[in-house]
C-alpha cells in the first residue's frame, strides 16, 4: 500500500496528529538509515539500538524540524547522531564491534589476503570483511563520514548538514580516515607485483652490516 | 559528492574499497519487529494530539528502549523523570573554555532523548566559524528557548556515576551553545576552579554542578560539586574526549 504524499506532507501531518504518517515516512527510508547505522555501528545489534533511538528521537522531534532541508537528510542526521550518541556514551570498543558479515572473529586488519582462495567471491568476502573490520577502527565521526560519503555515496555538501558541520570538517574527516585505512589495507589496494612494504624475499644471501676485518688495503 | 579525480591514488583506492562494502540489504525481520513495535508504543503514547516541541522534553523513553539501557537507572531515573522543565545552568567558567567544544558539558542523563536530534560534536573545529550556520541553518532547527532543559540528577555514591558523567559530556557538546551562559550556575557557590567547563546538575540530592577540566593527554579529570562546597563530592577520570 503506498502513500502518494511527499516526505514532508507525511511528517506535517505526523506533527499535526496523523498517527500512521511517521511510521510510513520511516518505512520509506528504513533501509538505507538501517545501512547507515550498520555500517557506523559495526554490527546488527548496535546498529538496530542506534536506530531505534533515532527513530524515537524524529518520532517526538519532528515538530523541531523547519524544513530548511530534505526530510531524509534530517533523518539521517537523526539516526547517525543517536549512533554516535550511543557509541560515546557506551564507549564501545573499536576492536570490540565486528562488522555484521563477518564470522571469523581472529585477526582482523593485519590478516593477509589468504591465498588458498581462488574463488573470486571468497576473495570479495574476503575483501569485504576487511575493509569492515578496517572501518571499524577508526574514531566514530571518522567513519560516520566514511560511511555516509563514501559508501552510501552522499554529497559532501548534504553529509556536512548531515553530521551538523562544515563541509571542510567532512572532507577532512573523510580524508583522515581514507589515510589510515589505505595504511591497513595496503596489501588490498596495492597492484600486485608493487609490494607498499614489508619484509624483503626470503630467498637470497643476506648482505653483510659490517666492513670485513682485515688489515687496510695499501 | 567527492570528486575522485582529485584525491590522491591512494585514497581513490580506499574509496573504492568502501564503496564495495556498502550494505544494502533491508534490516532483519526481527529489527524491523523491534521498530515496529517501539512506534506502536509511540503512537499509543501520544495519541492523535499534535505534536509539541515540548513533548520530547517531558515523554518518558518508551520502555523497551529503556529495558535495553546498560544500567539500571533506578532511583535516579524516577527521579529524573519527576524534575521536568526545572532549567539547566550551564557555561563556562573561562570564556572560550579552550575552544574545545569536544570537553564540553552540559545536558542531562535524564534527557538522553534529546541528543539524537543535536549536532555532534567536532562542529568547533573546522567550522567553528560557521557557528551562524550551525544548528540554526542546519535541517534541523534548535530547540532555543522552546523549553527549559531537565537538570541532571547524579548521586555521587554511584558506581556508574563516570558512565552518566561521560554521558553528561556527550550531550553537552551538543546543547552548549543553546544555553545561556549567564544563567551558568547561577546562586551556586563553588571554588574558583582553573580552566574548564561545568554543567549544573543535581547532586545528591542538592544543586551542584559537574566541572570538566581541560584534557590533559589521553585524560580528563572531572570533578562532581554540591553547590557551596570547597571540596568535590567526587572526582573521576575520563577518556579524554
Amino acid at each position: 500500500m503506498s502513500d502518494d504524499r511527499s516526505d514532508q506532507q507525511l511528517l506535517r501531518a505526523h506533527v499535526d496528529g496523523d498517527a500512521e504518517a511517521f511510521g510510513v515516512l520511516f518505512a520509506r527510508h528504513r533501509d538505507r538509515l538501517w545501512a547507515v547505522a550498520l555500517r557506523t555501528m559495526g554490527n546488527p545489534e548496535d546498529a538496530a539500538d542506534g536506530l531505534q533511538d533515532g527513530m524515537v528521537a524524529a518520532f517526538r522531534r519532528a515538530g523541531s524540524f523547519r524544513g530548511e532541508a530534505a526530510v531524509t537528510t534530517w533523518l539521517h542526521r537523526v539516526v547517525v547522531n543517536a549512533c554516535l550518541d550511543r557509541m560515546r556514551a557506551a564507549k564501545i570498543r573499536r576492536l570490540e564491534a565486528l562488522p555484521d558479515d563477518v564470522e571469523d572473529r581472529g585477526t582482523l586488519v593485519a590478516t593477509a589476503v589468504h591465498d588458498d582462495q581462488p574463488d573470486e567471491a571468497a576473495e570479495d568476502s574476503e575483501r569485504r570483511r576487511r575493509v569492515l573490520a578496517a572501518l571499524a577502527t577508526l574514531p566514530p565521526d571518522q567513519r560516520a563520514a566514511l560511511v555516509l560519503v563514501d559508501m552510501e555515496g552522499y554529497p559532501v555538501a548534504e553529509v556536512a548538514q548531515m553530521l551538523g558541520c562544515a563541509e571542510g570538517t567532512v572532507k577532512s574527516r573523510c580524508a583522515r580516515g581514507r589515510t589510515r585505512l589505505a595504511t591497513l589495507l595496503a596489501d588490498l589496494h596495492h597492484p600486485a607485483g608493487d609490494p607498499p612494504h614489508g619484509n624483503p624475499p626470503p630467498d637470497g644471501p643476506v648482505r653483510p652490516t659490517a666492513r670485513p676485518r682485515g688489515p687496510p688495503a695499501s | 559528492m567527492t570528486d575522485p579525480g582529485g584525491l590522491p591514488r591512494e585514497q581513490e583506492a580506499v574509496r573504492r574499497l568502501l564503496a564495495d562494502a556498502r550494505h544494502d540489504a533491508p534490516p532483519p525481520a526481527e529489527v524491523v519487529a523491534r521498530l515496529d513495535e517501539t512506534l506502536a508504543s509511540l503512537v499509543a503514547e501520544r495519541g492523535s494530539e499534535p505534536l509539541r516541541d515540548a513533548d520530547a522534553l517531558t515523554t518518558t523513553p518508551v520502555t523497551d528502549l529503556a529495558a535495553r539501557r546498560r544500567r539500571a537507572v533506578g532511583t535516579g531515573l524516577l527521579a529524573a523523570a519527576a524534575i521536568v522543565v526545572a532549567g539547566v545552568a550551564v557555561g563556562q567558567l573561562v570564556p572560550g573554555g579552550g575552544g574545545d567544544s569536544e570537553s564540553a558539558a552540559s545536558s542531562a542523563t535524564s534527557s538522553r532523548d534529546l541528543s539524537p536530534t543535536d549536532p555532534p560534536q567536532e562542529r568547533s573545529q573546522a567550522d567553528a566559524g560557521a557557528a551562524e550556520a550551525g544548528p540554526e541553518a542546519g535541517p534541523e532547527a534548535p530547540m532555543r528557548s522552546t523549553a527549559p532543559l531537565a537538570v541532571p540528577t547524579l548521586s555521587s555514591a554511584d558506581p556508574d556515576l563516570d558512565e552518566d558523567v561521560l554521558d553528561l559530556r556527550t550531550r553537552a557538546t551538543f546543547q552548549a551553545d543553546r544555553l545561556d551562559p549567564s544563567e551558568a550556575l547561577a546562586g551556586c557557590e563553588l571554588p574558583r576552579l582553573e580552566r574548564g567547563r561545568s554543567v549544573g546538575a543535581e547532586v545528591d540530592g542538592r544543586p551542584g554542578a559537574v566541572v570538566f577540566a581541560q584534557p590533559s593527554g589521553a585524560a580528563q579529570d572531572v570533578a562532581v560539586y554540591v553547590c557551596g562546597r570547597e571540596e568535590p563530592v567526587r572526582t573521576l577520570t575520563l577518556p579524554a574526549p
